[in-house]
């Protein structure tokens, strides 16, 4: 199998977890295969996942998925052995957050937990939502994070809104619509650095 | 501005494995039994059952809660 495990994760519901594991796969599709837990976003070729024996029975369709791309697989109704499972044999955790305190508060506790776990995957924590207003609690934040949890890795999305109405619009015919280009391109100028900045976690 | 080490000092680990042991033991919540069960086992408040109860309500008619439905519903409240 050539291709890699992203993990999409954090136990702060709304972050933009399935957000995220979405756009990836939408817009980077050659890339990403995606399995999700929730029936909140409906489309062809998503593995749909309900518990383990639901897993075990689909493991031959994530072997093909994998021999091909890398697997995001947006772990938010989970909250059971598979997740466990699944952080375990991921080689990359995307952990998506806001800048406030119960949202903090939560990454800290899912990276506690994933010690526990003993997991060993490279961490990416995506702050989401970011404004420049919060510039000072982000510095503070990456400080304190790569300090206390060794965390190195992070990355900015700033751009909420936009990605929101970029999951239904193909970024490729946006290039050929100059007001689209405008309206859209900093959040898939942002997205295209998103996956950069995980290809290269993933080499 | 927040304090980041307040926050993470006051992160609880065992919540997370005693709501992970109880998803793994219970099926989908489709009867007032396992609802009840459920409910009983997280040592909840009168006031937060009631919400919990209104929320169950709100969604019933939605077709059936799962019971990622409910771990959610009760990690977004309790955690």
């Amino acid at each position: 199998m050539k291709g890699k495990i992203i993990a999409v994760g954090n136990f702060k519901g709304g972050v933009g977890k399935s957000l995220i594991s979405y756009l990836l796969y939408k817009h980077f599709s050659d890339s990403y295969g995606l399995i999700q837990s929730d029936l909140d976003v409906i489309s062809d070729n998503i593995l749909h996942i309900a518990d383990f024996d639901d897993f075990k029975s689909k493991k031959d369709e994530i072997r093909e998925i994998l021999n091909n791309k890398n697997l995001i697989i947006d772990t938010g109704g989970f909250y059971d052995d598979l997740q466990n499972y699944f952080f375990k044999k991921s080689n990359l955790i995307v952990i998506p957050l806001f800048l406030d305190n119960l949202s903090i508060k939560r990454t800290f506790l899912f990276l506690k937990f994933l010690n526990t776990l003993n997991v060993n995957s490279k961490k990416l924590i995506v702050i989401n939502k970011y404004n420049k207003e919060q510039e000072d609690i982000k510095t503070e934040f990456i400080n304190y994070t790569k300090e206390n949890y060794g965390i190195t890795d992070f990355f900015t999305l700033n751009n909420y809104k936009s990605f929101e109405k970029v999951i239904n619009t193909d970024i490729n015919l946006i290039e050929q619509n100059k007001k689209n280009k405008i309206l859209y391109k900093n959040a898939v100028l942002q997205l295209q650095q998103l996956n950069n900045k995980i290809k290269g976690l993933l080499k | 501005m927040i304090n980041l080490k307040k926050l993470d000092e006051n992160v609880n680990i065992n919540v997370i494995s005693k709501k992970q042991n109880l998803n793994n033991n219970c099926n989908n919540i489709d009867n007032e039994e396992e609802e009840k069960r459920v409910i009983k086992s997280f040592t909840i408040s009168k006031k937060n059952i009631k919400k919990l109860d209104k929320y169950i309500n709100e969604n019933k008619g939605l077709g059936k809660l799962t019971r990622s439905d409910i771990i959610n519903f009760l990690i977004e409240k309790y955690l």
